[in-house]
């Protein structure tokens, strides 16, 4: 006989034989875990979705709260107070703009003309006004004066090159 | 235990909530598989244990499974893990190894004399002949005349090649043939 048919034989011999068969005892058991396995995955999503429904419902009312408060002036206060980047217009003060001299000076020398005239008009009875006008004139020259000297010393440092010309406070 | 095309549709089922078309899956493997760990264990109530064990594992995976194919080889993989695992804990709780006298793998039918086979050869004889071969050629022997895997199915079971599943399952049915000659002159 050769291999192969020995083989035959031999595997012929012993499938004829009945294996063992298990007990019924664990059948039950086996059976109850399989019906409530086929459960578990309803209750597993039907969890998942009442947890997704709910982070849902947070959210869009997250999303309300902030678009009432930004946006609305809704019932988180109001709309949040906006810091200006701009401060608001006012009248522009110029007292700390310098100023030219000259122009200033030509402005005082525009105002003594005016006090000048002032004294002339003022007849030579009412002394007590006529002698207030001169000592204002007389203020008002030697502002000049000053104003002058200060036009001449800044005239001569702007010869200087790159030096800028000294403000000029009245 | 012939490759079952329904097993997909079975544990579809089941899945959906039919637990008669498990009862159905749970009867046509429950003996192949317990045969297969009493072949391994050689004792009647651990196997049963280990076959509880086997779908246990299974029923806690079987949501995450593809089945495309009959479920054989992977139930049969599974009882084989679980049978590992049991040898292992048996090494760690330093418990006393299985006894020599292995309990019979055959059912006896009828009386004692029509359960001999054609050269004289018992269901018990059959069984202790079984028990002697190395258990490597055992589970392929097994595998491939009780549970009727090919030896693809054999050799995905045991993580080996084909070819060497076969010189498994034919270096043990040489080993039976010897025996058989030896007890029967």
């Amino acid at each position: 006989m050769s291999n192969p048919e020995k083989e035959k034989c031999t595997e012929a011999i012993f499938s004829r034989f009945t294996p063992m068969s298990p007990g019924p005892s664990a059948d039950q058991r086996i059976l109850d875990l399989a019906r409530q396995s086929t459960a578990r995955p309803c209750f597993r999503k039907r969890l998942l979705c009442g947890a997704g429904v709910a982070a849902a419902a947070c959210c869009l009312a997250l999303l309300t709260w902030f678009a009432c408060r930004h946006w609305l002036g809704g019932p988180g206060g109001g709309r949040l107070p906006v810091a200006p980047d701009k401060a608001p217009v006012t009248a522009v003060d110029t007292s700390d703009v310098p100023m030219d001299p000259l122009a200033v000076l030509t402005r005082f020398r525009g105002d003594c003309q005016d006090v000048q005239t002032m004294l002339e008009a003022v007849p030579e009875e009412n002394k007590s006004k006529k002698e207030a006008i001169a000592e204002k004139l007389s203020r008002c020259l030697e502002k000049i004066a000053l104003l002058e000297e200060r036009v001449r010393f800044s005239k001569k440092r702007s010869a200087v090159p790159g030096h800028l010309s000294e403000e000029v406070n009245v | 235990m012939t490759a079952t095309p329904h097993d997909r549709h079975l544990i579809r089922q089941w899945r959906r909530g039919n637990d008669e078309a498990f009862a159905l899956f749970y009867g046509r493997y429950k003996q192949p598989v317990f045969f297969y760990l009493l072949a391994l264990v050689g004792q009647r109530e651990t196997a049963e244990d280990l076959l509880q064990d086997t779908f246990v594992r299974f029923i806690a995976v079987a949501g995450k499974l593809r089945v495309r194919e009959s479920l054989g080889p992977y139930l049969v993989t599974l009882a084989r893990h679980v049978a590992i695992d049991w040898f292992r804990r048996q090494k760690l709780e330093r418990q006393p190894p299985p006894p020599d006298r292995r309990e019979g793998l055959f059912q006896r039918e009828g009386n004692s004399q029509d359960n001999l086979n054609g050269n004289g050869l018992g269901p018990e004889e059959a069984g202790d002949l079984l028990y002697k071969l190395p258990e490597e050629q055992r589970e392929a022997v097994v595998m491939k005349i009780y549970l009727g895997f090919s030896f693809e199915e054999v050799a995905r079971v045991m993580n080996v090649s084909p070819n060497t599943a076969a010189s498994r399952y034919r270096y043990g049915l040489q080993k039976l043939q010897d025996y058989l000659n030896k007890e029967t002159p």
